[in-house]
């Protein structure tokens, strides 16, 4: 046979076999299994924010992206409820809202939002726990006139009696409105149930406390919270770097940057006594249930490892047991999740789900078997492996834009995480097993310490709690407010 | 969670992660915000930076290349939303869209040749259940348990063949994030973030589920659906208020039909109606793909080829027949919650390609947009009738509404809402807006197109992208739309004013609690 007879032989039988393979039924499938797809792999660096000091006490993070016209700058501030004296509930949020409500001493309330609506840009300010943010968004030609207003709110906001009086109006309908949700309701009291009523993070505003805050306590507040503090500046978009910063050095020179007081919290400690708590809504053709207790700490030794945990209980969508067990294959609920919640002092541990009155029983008995379980058994090498993947392959998603690589950077840092928590991130999801994932499970989860709180139709549901034989069902009066 | 417009999306996966809730919300906001000017994130439109290319089967593909971060967003739209449902078969959309995520003859089984025969025999089932249930009050409930309890235990036998949520769990695994679809009136949408160089995955799964999909659990996803619908409608007061103000506002058309369905009819579709759903929807000219994100053009296309080309052309879809016939009278509907007291006022008015449906667009920005706009400043700051107050103009596939919501504040009632509100509706149809705030509402609205960036930028372009081609047939809509605006002058406003907010075409929801007249 001549050569090249014989090597089109070779490649008409090659061809033959090709051919069959690919009309096979194993060959057909495989082209329909994306689990025979494999894929190079990503280039892809963890990027990080610049940052920099304009000046003592005020720190500068920035990272330019020109595609849009567009700036978004921030002003974080070491302050929030938390430096709430606590028979002032509320101060710091209306505080926070009346340095832009109020107006300033050079341009009347209803002129700045004139300006700021006429212009498309908008600046909001609003008080968190410990850090509190005044933000400003604007097409970056109009970014002159927008970062002048936001001084202007800084450095001499007015206080206006009258905006005053809207923006308590305002708070105290908030407080009427504020159980219109039997979700927001049930999480408002399973909150107030672990930690306390009088925990700082907990507790919650009052008509009468909100009634009695003055413009002095406004006044006072910003003086000692505001003014002058310790601050974060941020900016992202389309603005250059050194011009930015030869801004901020003229425009804050007189910014003293005192570092905030140092603050005596207490520390958490599960309030409630653990067991079945009720509240009843008669009009309720469905039950909002939670139940837990406290998680753990911001900087606890597993808090990137609790990730994993968390992706097999009740974070992970249809890959986790809550979503698997309570709505795929029972079809309990539309919504439900859990997680061990990370805190200041201690998070909460929280499992939840939205179920009919009828099946509000058969619910709590299978969340809490599925808790306990993850405090006994090793999960799956099954489960842990697509937790992992998750992790690994999603990473690159934590910096999808400017915005989140510079703000996750900051809050990281005030959080208390070491400057390389990114870069130890994945090789520790590497090293999680099912050993450390049991060991999670037992440290933080306490069977015998669960919470268990019902929003639902008393008359549909109460047997069914009794049948749970966890002890009386501690019934709950509903909040005036 | 508030939705103040009546035209809404359900996303269908919530809480699963807090990536995907802040998404949700992102994205509402998004929504909310798009019925006034179709605003978003790039100003200049799309034109000069998305490419396009249609499949020879009719499926147009949108590619956006964005190096920036190696990840994209992949999403594709189907023109069907709950507007195309027939009565009896209202939510069908929404319960079509949770059953796309139930697999393939691959995905999802250990052995789809054993699994099918239990399949077909929980169809053959369903139906005689479906068939006892349309009986009313007449139905057999025996026979119905007996039915029931049938199908849980076939549903049971499935499951030794099942990988139960598979194809969640490939693209979870994989690195997908802000996994999702939603079902919108208009439209039903499907959508994923990967990185990079998982391209190929989302083009076969999507392209497989399109090709093969199998209607698993059809029977128990009632289950949840009701769940969803207690949960979003009938147990929180916003739900409620705007389910039964739809049902007043219209009386033909099927905007009258919230997203997820009547209660009766989720309990009542068959298998053979779903499938012909899918069958007459799911064809590749009635759907648009977007890829936005780290990609390169040729390779979307070579890979929209290999996996969607072989998709056949389906006939056009049917659309709906009815006409709204013209509102002759006020309608009024009182809800009772366990809530404090809301409102919602819809007038009747054109669709996009009526030059007034852009002219009520101008009038709702210059009523609510901004703390300086009139209902607002108003209402909110001034008189403190109210703690919100917010105005929309539809622009959606059909004639929709001019939705005007808000929240009194206690002690001031809907009624003083009401009262104020039809005031400043008198005063638009009496004297002409001012230029300047014809102005600031044009440069609010310019702003607003450049919005949202900053957080899954790639899955909000594509959603805007998709949304321009679906409603308006052009990539450019939005921007085109504002520019548009420049030329409305306040003679028109006034013009449409009077034509549409007339007393005879108003509806009018409020939701009060129950005892002491409405209020705590």
């Amino acid at each position: 046979m001549r050569p090249d007879r014989k090597r089109r032989l070779v490649l008409a039988v090659a061809g033959i076999i090709i051919v069959a393979f690919a009309l096979s039924p194993s060959a057909v499938r495989a082209q329909k299994d994306p689990n025979a797809l494999k894929f190079a792999d990503l280039e892809f660096k963890a990027q990080k924010p610049g940052m920099t000091a304009i000046k003592k006490g005020v720190t500068f993070y920035f990272k330019e992206d020109h595609e849009q016209p567009v700036i978004k700058g921030t002003i974080i501030i070491k302050t929030g409820t938390l430096y709430e004296p606590a028979d002032k509930v509320g101060l710091a949020p209306l505080a926070m809202r009346m340095l832009k409500a109020g107006g300033t001493k050079t341009l009347t309330a209803d002129a700045l939002e004139e300006k700021l609506d006429f212009l498309g840009s908008t600046i909001g300010s609003f008080a968190g726990l410990e850090y509190s943010e005044i933000s400003l968004w604007t097409l970056s030609k109009n970014f002159d006139e927008t970062w002048k207003v936001l001084l202007d709110i800084l450095y001499n906001p007015a206080f206006d009696p009258a905006r005053f009086d809207t923006e308590k109006k305002k708070d105290l309908e908030s407080i009427r409105r504020r159980f219109d949700y039997p979700t927001s309701l049930g999480f408002t009291l399973y909150t107030e149930l672990i930690f306390g009523k009088d925990f700082p993070e907990t507790r919650r505003t009052t008509s009468a406390g909100i009634n009695a805050l003055t413009l002095d306590d406004i006044q006072t507040f910003y003086e000692k919270n505001i003014r002058d503090k310790e601050i974060i500046i941020a900016f992202t978009g389309d603005f250059k770097q050194a011009q930015a910063q030869t801004l901020l050095k003229k425009d804050l020179k007189n910014w003293k940057g005192i570092p905030p007081a140092k603050l005596d919290l207490p520390k958490a400690a599960l309030a409630a006594k653990p067991g079945v708590y009720l509240i009843d809504k008669p009009d309720m053709t469905q039950s909002v249930i939670i139940m837990g207790h406290l998680g753990l700490n911001n900087l606890d030794p597993d808090n990137v490892e609790v990730a994993i945990f968390n992706f097999i209980l009740g974070t992970g969508s249809f890959n986790s047991r809550l979503m698997r067990e309570v709505r795929s294959n029972r079809g309990l609920a539309y919504a439900t999740g859990g997680m061990i919640g990370l805190g200041r002092d201690k998070g909460m541990f929280n499992n939840f789900c939205m179920t009919k009155s009828q099946s509000v029983g058969e619910a709590i008995k299978l969340m809490k078997d599925i808790t306990e379980d993850m405090t006994k058994n090793p999960v799956t090498a099954g489960e842990l492996e697509v937790a992992k993947k998750y992790e690994v392959n999603a990473f690159v998603h934590k910096f999808d834009s400017a915005q989140a690589v510079v703000s996750q950077a900051i809050y990281l840092k005030l959080d208390g995480y070491p400057d390389n928590h990114l870069d130890t991130y994945l090789p520790r999801i590497r090293k999680v097993d099912t050993a450390k994932v049991l060991a999670i499970g037992k440290k933080a989860v306490h069977p015998d310490d669960m919470v268990i709180l019902v929003v639902g139709k008393k008359a549909e549901v109460i047997d069914q709690l009794k049948a749970l034989g966890m002890g009386e069902v501690t019934e709950l009066p509903m909040p005036k407010e | 969670m508030k939705i103040p417009r009546l035209l809404f999306f359900r996303l269908d996966r919530p809480f699963g992660s807090s990536y995907a809730l802040r998404l949700t919300l992102l994205l509402l906001s998004f929504l909310i915000v798009f019925s006034l000017v179709h605003p978003s994130v790039s100003g200049q439109g799309f034109a000069d930076k998305v490419k396009e290319f249609t499949l020879a089967n009719g499926l147009r593909f949108f590619v956006y290349e964005r190096p920036q971060v190696p990840t994209f967003a992949g999403m594709i739209m189907v023109k069907v939303g709950s507007v195309d449902e027939r009565k009896g078969e209202t939510g069908l959309a929404h319960f079509f869209e949770h059953m796309a995520f139930k697999g393939t003859s691959v995905m999802g089984t250990r052995d789809y040749a054993k699994e099918k025969p239990i399949l077909e025999e929980m169809d053959r089932i369903g139906d005689e259940l479906a068939a006892e249930y349309l009986k009313g009050d007449r139905a057999d409930q025996a026979r119905m348990k007996a039915l029931r309890d049938k199908l849980d235990k076939l549903q049971q036998e499935t499951l030794a063949f099942a990988v139960k949520d598979e194809l969640d769990k490939l693209y979870t695994e994989n690195g997908g994030e802000f996994l999702n679809a939603s079902t919108g009136n208009d439209s039903t949408q499907y959508f994923v973030m990967l990185p990079s160089n998982r391209l190929e995955l989302w083009f076969l799964i999507e392209s497989e589920r399109l090709k093969d999909l199998v209607f698993r659990e059809f029977y128990s996803e009632r289950d949840v659906i009701a769940e969803e619908r207690r949960m979003s409608l009938d147990n929180t007061p916003d739900g409620l208020l705007r389910d039964e103000f739809s049902n007043i506002a219209y009386v033909l058309h099927p905007y009258r039909h919230t997203v997820v369905g009547y209660m009766e009819d989720i309990q009542s579709y068959t298998k053979a109606t779903a499938v012909n759903f899918f069958k007459t929807f799911y064809i590749p000219n009635n759907m648009v793909a977007a890829v936005v994100g780290d990609v390169r053009l040729e390779e979307v296309r070579r890979l929209a080829e290999k996996y969607f080309a072989d998709i056949p052309r389906g006939a056009d879809p049917p659309r709906p027949t009815e006409i709204e016939p013209e509102q002759r009278g006020e309608r009024r509907v009182t809800t009772w919650f366990e809530a404090e007291p809301r409102f919602l006022m819809g007038y009747h008015m054109p669709g996009p390609i009526d030059k007034d449906n852009l002219t009520l667009s101008l009038a709702s920005m210059i009523l609510s947009r901004g703390s300086s706009s009139r209902l607002y400043r108003d209402l909110v700051t001034n008189k403190k009738i109210a703690v919100s107050v917010f105005a929309s103009a539809s622009a959606a596939r059909y004639p929709a509404l001019f939705m005007i919501m808000g929240q009194p504040r206690h002690p001031k009632t809907v009624q003083d809402l009401e009262k104020t509100v039809l005031e400043h509706l008198d005063r638009l149809k009496k004297e002409p807006v001012t230029q300047a705030e014809i102005d600031k509402s044009i440069n609010q609205a310019e702003a607003s197109l450049y919005r949202s960036m900053g957080f899954a930028d790639n899955v909000l372009l594509a959603m805007r992208l998709l949304r321009n081609v679906i409603i308006f047939d052009d990539m450019d809509a939005d921007w085109k739309r504002v520019e548009a605006l420049k030329k409305i002058t306040p003679e028109e406003i006034m013009a449409a004013s009077n034509k549409y907010f007339t007393d005879s075409n108003r509806s009018v929801g409020i939701l009060l609690r129950k005892e002491r007249g409405g209020e705590k």
